[in-house]
This record gives structure tokens, sequence and C-alpha cells, in this order.
């Protein structure tokens, strides 16, 4: 469970007011908003690197977030990287990578390249890959689909799915309209508020407007 | 996680190390080659030349002139030039050829055991009363030697004419007495032991040089090596988190791998050097390790409270020269202006050269 009440938050030129959300387990939330609406930001305190200016932001669970910086260390393989933060071996992460719910990103495909060789495509599967292999129990996803190509994000979004099915919690900041429609929840973050999507509005018009 | 670390780097190193071949070059080529264009010998400076005529052409004369010369300390600052007229002496002088000239006129050898006390005449072209004071206490240096020698000697067959001694055996006395007076004048300067008090000056200049490069190497290492450290950056503290990994460890982590690569680094250095025939000391490579761990750690400091590695970059490189100028790291400080040599004392950076400097040589 996931819940945010009253929260203020502030960064850079930023200011996020009256920010409540509810989120149960099993539920995707979407975050819709333009650039330097505060996504990340709100992501990043429900992560707990940022601390909210007022109200409170309760988190019932482990907390895995990928964000748009990847956390992968370039001169490593997908596999080295990997093992920086799985006490498994090598052949048990071979084996985690083909069989449980993670096989879906395909990074067992390229295990032994390096990131710096890597495709953008291919760094956004293994960081999230590298987190849903923690097992957390809500995901956080700072523009998941950004710069990749359809198998990509189709891949990711039946990951997401499938997370979700399995009683997971996702939050997800996106500009992409084709994530919201797997979003049970979807709150628009414009001038300093972060309001639910009204009935009846769609996505495209929710930004354009 | 460790075993991962030292694969990053394995791999990482050959990056740094291509990096910093170039400045590591240039280095070595100011060091080795350079040192004394650039810098000059640091004793050229105060070579005079003194224009010498002797009326007296005798061998004692040219024995106390070769004699006064071999010293160290007129062979490094005054250079004889012996001429045949007074004449010849005065226009050297008139003309600036040399600082000086010295006129010793004849019988003044003699004179000097007679106690008939003939004067040598000196010329300076400016009243320069350093000169001047320079040339008199060669001149004195000159009669002392020649005069205690012939004092003994004459003093000597004095004493043995009235005894009933052959002449052979009083030449043997005689040349015996002499020799012996010589040697203790030429002996005088083993009476003192000298010591500087000043610890720099028992170094080379190219010593110097070494020391404070290795320094200004191993610091602009870190404008490669910020590039090195993950645990900074936001999303690895997040994925550290998520691992239940503590910060501290990463911390301690990367600035551990650091060093280590800032060890091989020295590791390079310290056998192109010997290779070179700097002569660097073994002890070094162990005294090193705590400036190592120093650099690394304020490498660490620096990389986790500014984050982005460009932006550590670009201070160690803007700001590691200036402070690495300041404290002599660049030029070495008797080079710099007077301000500046009184400014090093307070940089902390001067003071972790000079450690540098007796870890590498003796």
């Amino acid at each position: 469970m996931v819940d945010i009440t009253n929260v203020a938050l502030n960064y850079k030129k930023t200011v996020l007011t009256d920010v409540n959300i509810h989120a149960e387990n099993g539920e995707c939330v979407g975050l819709l908003g333009l650039n330097g609406s505060g996504k990340s930001t709100l992501l990043s305190a429900i992560a707990g690197i940022k601390k909210p200016a007022s109200g409170i932001i309760t988190c019932e669970g482990k907390i895995g977030f990928v964000t748009q910086e990847n956390a992968l260390i370039d001169e490593l393989s997908a596999l080295d990287n990997l093992r920086m933060w799985t006490p498994l071996s090598k052949e048990e992460i071979k084996k985690e990578l083909t069989s449980s719910d993670v096989s879906a990103l395909k990074v067992s495909e390229f295990v032994d390249v390096k990131v710096k060789r890597m495709s953008g495509g291919m760094k956004k599967r293994l960081a999230l890959t590298s987190v849903l292999m923690e097992k957390p129990d809500i995901l956080l996803l700072d523009e998941p689909l950004a710069g990749l190509d359809i198998p990509a994000k189709t891949d990711i979004l039946n990951v997401i799915d499938s997370y979700r099915n399995g009683g997971g919690i996702v939050f997800v900041a996106s500009h992409a309209e084709e994530v919201f429609a797997h979003c049970d929840k979807i709150f628009v973050l414009k001038d300093g508020k972060c309001s639910p999507l009204p009935d009846g509005v769609s996505v495209v018009q929710a930004i354009n407007d | 996680m460790i075993r991962v670390y030292l694969k990053r780097i394995i791999h990482f190193l050959p990056y740094a190390l291509c990096y910093l071949l170039a400045f590591g070059f240039a280095s070595i080529c100011i060091i080795t080659y350079g040192e004394s264009f650039i810098f000059g010998d640091q004793y050229s400076y105060s070579q005079a030349e003194i224009a010498v005529c002797i009326a007296d052409d005798s061998e004692y004369n040219e024995i106390g002139l070769n004699m006064v010369s071999q010293l160290d300390s007129v062979g490094e600052t005054v250079e004889l030039n012996k001429m045949d007229s007074e004449e010849e002496v005065m226009a050297a002088v008139s003309k600036g050829d040399c600082v000086a000239g010295i006129i010793i006129p004849e019988g003044f050898v003699n004179s000097l055991s007679t106690g008939e006390n003939m004067q040598a005449q000196i010329y300076f072209k400016d009243d320069d009363s350093f000169i001047g004071k320079v040339v008199n206490d060669l001149l004195m240096t000159l009669a002392n030697m020649l005069g205690t020698g012939q004092c003994v000697t004459i003093t000597a067959y004095s004493y043995l004419s009235d005894k009933d001694i052959s002449s052979s055996e009083m030449y043997a006395i005689g040349t015996d007495a002499q020799n012996r007076s010589i040697a203790y004048v030429l002996a005088r300067s083993d009476l003192f032991d000298t010591e500087s008090i000043d610890f720099l000056s028992t170094f080379s200049l190219k010593q110097k040089m070494t020391a404070s490069y290795t320094v200004f190497l191993m610091v602009m290492s870190v404008f490669v090596f910020a590039y090195f450290y993950k645990g900074s950056n936001d999303a690895v503290m997040t994925r550290m988190k998520l691992s239940g990994k503590k910060p501290a460890v990463f911390f301690l982590m990367e600035t551990g791998a650091v060093a280590v690569m800032m060890y091989i680094l020295y590791l390079i250095v310290f056998v192109v050097l010997n290779i070179l025939r700097l002569g660097v000391e073994a002890k070094s490579l162990l005294l090193m390790i705590p400036v190592i761990l120093l650099v690394a750690l304020i490498a660490s400091a620096l990389t986790y409270s500014i984050r982005k590695a460009s932006t550590v970059s670009f201070i160690t490189f803007g700001a590691g020269l200036v402070i690495m100028y300041l404290s002599g790291g660049l030029m070495p400080v008797e080079y710099m202006p007077k301000f500046f040599q009184t400014a090093a004392l307070y940089s902390p950076v001067y003071h972790l050269i000079q450690y540098v400097l007796g870890a590498m040589f003796t």
C-alpha cells in the first residue's frame, strides 16, 4: 500500500502542493505531466530520496526505483552489473534471467555485452531486470518507454502488467500515451497541482489543455 | 561485489592510464631533459670572471693559483683568468669582461715569509662591496696557503742550519714540514662539519621536480578517476537502498579501488623513473601509500559531495592546477617570487610535496 496525504514538494522552481494519492496492492498509478511538472520529484519523494516540504508519505514494502539516469556501470557486462547487487552466483543469475518473470525482458540474450556497447533499449531492459530481481513490493518507473522501439515498449509494458497482476504496486511517470492504457489511476501534474484525470478527458487532451 | 569492483579496476585502469600517459610523458621530458634550460643551472648565475696578473711568475705562484682555483667554493663562484700584464687586467675590468682584477707585484710571495707584507692591488669597475669582499677573501686564502708553506720551510731551514746534519737530510725535513703545512691548509675545511638546516637544500633540482610532478600526477589523476565513482549517483543510491547496502560501504570500497589504481600508477612512475636512473628509493613504495590514500579520500569526498563527475573533473583540473602552482608543485618554490615562496609555506600541498620528496629520495 502507498498513501500520499497532503504532500507538498519543492524542487528548483517547481512547487507541487496538495498531492493526495492512494494505491493498493495490484494497482498501477500513472503520473502525467509536462517536462518540469514535478513527476520525477514526486517519484523521488515516494522512494525516500527527497524529503517532502510537508505532508506524509506511507509505503508498505520494499521500493524498487528505475530512474531516467540508470545505475549501470559502463565498463562492466550485463551479468557483472547484476552481480553488483545480488548475492546470487553467475549460474543462478543466468537461470533467473530465463525462468522468472524478468525473462520477458530478454536480458539473457545480451548477458555478456558491456553496458557501454548497449543500445538505450538494452540498458532500460537491464536496469528494470536488475530492480525486479530484488522482488520489490512497489515499483517506481520514471519514463520507462523513453527512446525505445516498439518491441522494447511492448516487452516492458508486458512486464508491468505481469508485475501488477502478481500483486505489486506500480507508479509510472511518463509522456507516452500507451503507458496510461495499463494504469488503474491517472494523475495529472499541472501548475503545481496533482489532480486525478477527469472522466471523459483523454491523456492527450489533459496534456494539451 | 568486491570481485565485481576488482573487475571494474581491470577494465577502467587502461582507460585512465591512456589519459595520464600524455601528462606523464611531458613531465618526464621536463624532468630529464628540460630542467636545465627551463630553470637553468642553480649556480651559473654566480660565476664571475676575475683577471689575475702575477708579475713574479714563480713556481710557488702557479701552485698557489691552482690550489685556490680547485677549491669548491672558489670553483663554483669565480673563474680566474690569468693575464700577462697589468694593462690587460685593467682593460678586461674596464670593458666589463671581468668583474675584478688582481695584480700581484713581484716579490709578493717572498714578502709573505719575510714580514715585508707587500700589497696586492685589486681593481673594480663598480663600487661593489660584495665582489670586493669575495676577491679580498680569495687573495687572503691564496696568501695564507703560500705564506704558511713558506714560513714553515724557512723556519725549518733556519733551525736546522745550526744542527750537524747533512744537506739532504735538511732538505727532506724541510720538504716534509712544507708538505705537512700545505696539507693542513688544504684540509682546513674538514675541521668543520657543515649541515644545512634547510631541508630542501639537500635535494637537487631534478629530485625536487620529480617529487612535485609525481604529486601533481596523483592529484591530476582525480580528473580521470572522478568518472569511476558511481556511489554518488542518485540512481545508484536508489539501487543501494533497494538492496539494503550501506552508502558508507560503497564510499570505502570506491575509495579503496581508486587508491589501488593510483598505487598501480605510482608503481609505473617508480619503474619508469628508475629506468631513467633518477634513483627513486624503494622505501617510497611503502611511504607513498598514505599520500595515495589521502588523495583518494579527498577525491571520494569531492565526488560524493558534488556528485557530477564532470564537475569534479573540472574542479580538479582548475583548482588543482592553481593550488599545485602556489605550492611549488609545478615550479620549484625557489624559482617563484618571494611572496609566493612565503605563501607556499602555508599550503598543505607544499608540505605534502616535501613529504613525497623525502619518501622518494634520501
